[in-house]
């Protein structure tokens, strides 16, 4: 529609003519760059840079394994190596026996495993009454829950560190997910797909005398498969990676989350001969991220559309 | 008067339907009123507030003296500055770094799959592993970048450590995080405008540059909206990965060099959580609200007008 105002759009017949052999003459020029026409060399070379591209944006991931695989000698060393010549494995070593990267990466797991657990729990049983039952100011709930969406992260975190303390969870696996239940991102992405299922579909099992929580449990849910994996799969992520709420909370050394123990490691060994430890630290982090995108890529990748939604 | 039950029997289904979901979603408003708007409310309240955990924990209201304060802080007007510079930085330049990727990777062959699929893995890493990896980097003399450089002639630069390079190349690690993000949503921004318009352009004889400008950007402008106020709602509350980046782990105020990449988040969690000035912290973080909304609404105004 917006083009109907563009000179590009002119009925005129014989104007577009011209301008198409016009358009076409670049095409019929000759080259005889190995045989190929000016636009196969531009193909080959707009291919080329586009694997070049992705080889550099992998470039810094490269460079961790790298370093993880050298001796002290070469990672310290005036001029880089660019790939291990000596491979070691003692940097994986140290960090069982002497940074101890078990405890961080068992906390982790189970803040994120709970995290995930609830956020689902809390999101399905909220979803189903906003999207399919009837009740009075329903539609004045979802958009006050909703709107909460709007509210910076950085203005919650002051008042909900003092709740964290006032109850005594600073230091407890609790204190590091629970404040965070109440982000209203679940509930949108699951109230918008079972607000999409046909209602025809819980009819006859009403007509049998289901339950509401029989048809949540036996229908809804079933049908919800792919969102609950996206949610599921973000929810974990978000808790794996998460930087600046754990660094407020913990200061216990064995309740450390493995980003900020990771991220304490570099001043552990800050000029001492164990730097090799903090890429391998680094990996830790990287590998279940990596490995989860390769599975759940689709689900990743396909919940950027309801977050379009939210904007 | 056999209607006159069905109606009694509608009311109680109706009224059994409600109660069910009253039930359903208790545990929610639970969590939702104690841990999102009992916050939000008790944060307002200590911004007014002279609350200092570090001197004693009796709250005194002080009307508006925090937001005062703020005025005659050099902190705040130099860690706004650097927010500033910060989220000019990697919004500008992500968003047209991500636009090229978007119409490079519009396709189905190898290459397009193959950026695709490797573009968004910088999005997914947290920002302690980030930091860890471009540190060195960025090394002087010893790291990879400068070893590159100064093979074709360039003088050996310390990336983080100097006043004048420690801003942009915190904004290149942050554009390389947020580039398969932004790039991924333009594409399919860009794969749902109907082939046939730019086809009709192209054979009214535009080239494929002409084409971008008249056909897919005004067309995009809904998700390029999107975008936009997303990386600079993102950018200017940056602080995992400029505190990572930028500040050591013993650090009181952080962003290294000398405050040159102090964001105002570092700022304010400098202020609440080091100095546990938590009222005047509170009056930071409702000031951080303020622009945040405002700028988005302003943005809304300007670029998502039409629809």
């Amino acid at each position: 529609m917006k083009i109907g105002r563009n000179p590009l759009e002119d009925n005129d017949f014989s104007r577009k003519k011209t301008t198409l052999s016009n358009a076409k003459s670049p095409l019929s020029t000759p080259s005889t760059f190995f045989g190929l026409g000016s636009v196969g060399v531009m193909r080959i070379l707009g291919k080329l840079s586009l694997i070049i591209a992705g080889l550099l944006i992998l470039f810094p991931i490269y460079w961790t394994v790298n370093l993880s695989l050298q001796t002290i000698e070469q990672i310290t060393s005036w001029n880089p190596f660019w790939f291990p010549v000596t491979p070691t494995l003692s940097w994986y070593q140290a960090v069982f026996s002497k940074a101890n990267i078990i405890q961080p990466v068992m906390n982790t797991l189970i803040v994120s495993i709970s995290s995930t657990v609830c956020v689902l729990f809390l999101s399905i049983t909220a979803a189903y009454p906003l999207a399919r039952l009837r009740f009075p100011m329903r539609g004045l709930l979802f958009t006050i829950i909703i709107s909460t969406m709007m509210i910076p992260e950085q203005v919650l975190i002051i008042p909900r560190y003092l709740m964290t303390y006032r109850l005594g969870l600073l230091n407890t696996y609790a204190g590091l997910f629970v404040p965070y239940l109440g982000w209203p991102f679940g509930l949108f992405l699951l109230t918008q797909f079972m607000g999409r299922i046909p209602k025809e579909i819980e009819e006859s099992a009403k007509m049998d005398g289901a339950g509401y929580i029989n048809i949540l449990w036996s229908i809804i849910i079933p049908l919800c498969k792919g969102p609950l994996i996206t949610l599921g799969v973000i929810e974990f992520l978000g808790n794996w990676n998460f930087f600046q709420w754990p660094l407020i909370v913990i200061n216990d050394d064995n309740m450390r989350t493995l980003a900020i123990a990771v991220f304490f490691l570099q001043g552990k060994t800050r000029g001492a001969a164990d730097v090799g430890m903090i890429f391998v630290g680094a990996i830790f982090c990287i590998l279940p991220v990596l490995l989860i995108y390769l599975f759940f890529q689709r689900h990743i990748v396909g919940s950027l559309g309801q977050l379009q939604m939210k904007g | 008067m056999k209607l006159g039950r069905l109606k009694k029997r509608l009311h109680t289904q109706a009224r059994r339907e409600a109660m069910w979901a009253l039930v359903f979603l208790s545990p929610y408003l639970i969590i939702f009123i104690i841990w999102q708007i009992f916050p939000l409310l008790y944060g307002l309240w200590l911004s007014f507030t002279n609350l200092d955990l570090l001197h004693s924990s009796d709250v005194k209201f002080v009307g508006l003296s925090n937001f005062t304060r703020i005025l005659s802080d050099s902190f705040v007007a130099l860690s706004l500055k650097n927010t500033l510079y910060f989220t000019a930085g990697s919004v500008g330049l992500g968003i047209v770094l991500a636009l090229a990727l978007a119409s490079a990777m519009n396709g189905t062959s190898f290459e397009n799959r193959w950026v695709k699929w490797v573009c968004f893995i910088p999005y997914l890493m947290g920002a302690s592993a980030i930091a860890i990896v471009w540190k060195r980097i960025y090394l002087g003399y010893s790291g990879p970048l400068n070893e590159l450089l100064m093979a074709v002639g360039f003088p050996n630069i310390a990336w983080l450590a100097d006043t004048n390079s420690a801003m942009p190349s915190v904004i290149i690690v942050s554009v390389w995080t947020m580039l398969g993000f932004n790039g991924l949503i333009l594409l399919a921004g860009i794969q749902n405008i109907p082939s046939e318009v730019k086809e009709a352009a192209m054979i009214d004889g535009a080239g494929p540059w002409t084409a971008f400008w008249l056909i897919t950007l005004p067309l995009l402008k809904p998700i390029l909206f999107f975008v936009i106020t997303f990386a600079f709602i993102g950018a200017f509350q940056a602080f995992g990965l400029v505190y990572a980046l930028t500040t050591g782990w013993n650090a009181v105020y952080g962003g290294d060099p000398l405050y040159h990449t102090l964001t105002y988040v570092m700022y304010l969690y400098a202020v609440a959580f080091k100095n546990m000035q938590v009222g005047y912290g509170a009056a930071l973080s409702w000031l951080l609200m303020a622009i945040i909304l405002g700028v988005t609404l302003i943005e809304r105004r300007f670029l998502g007008a039409e629809e």
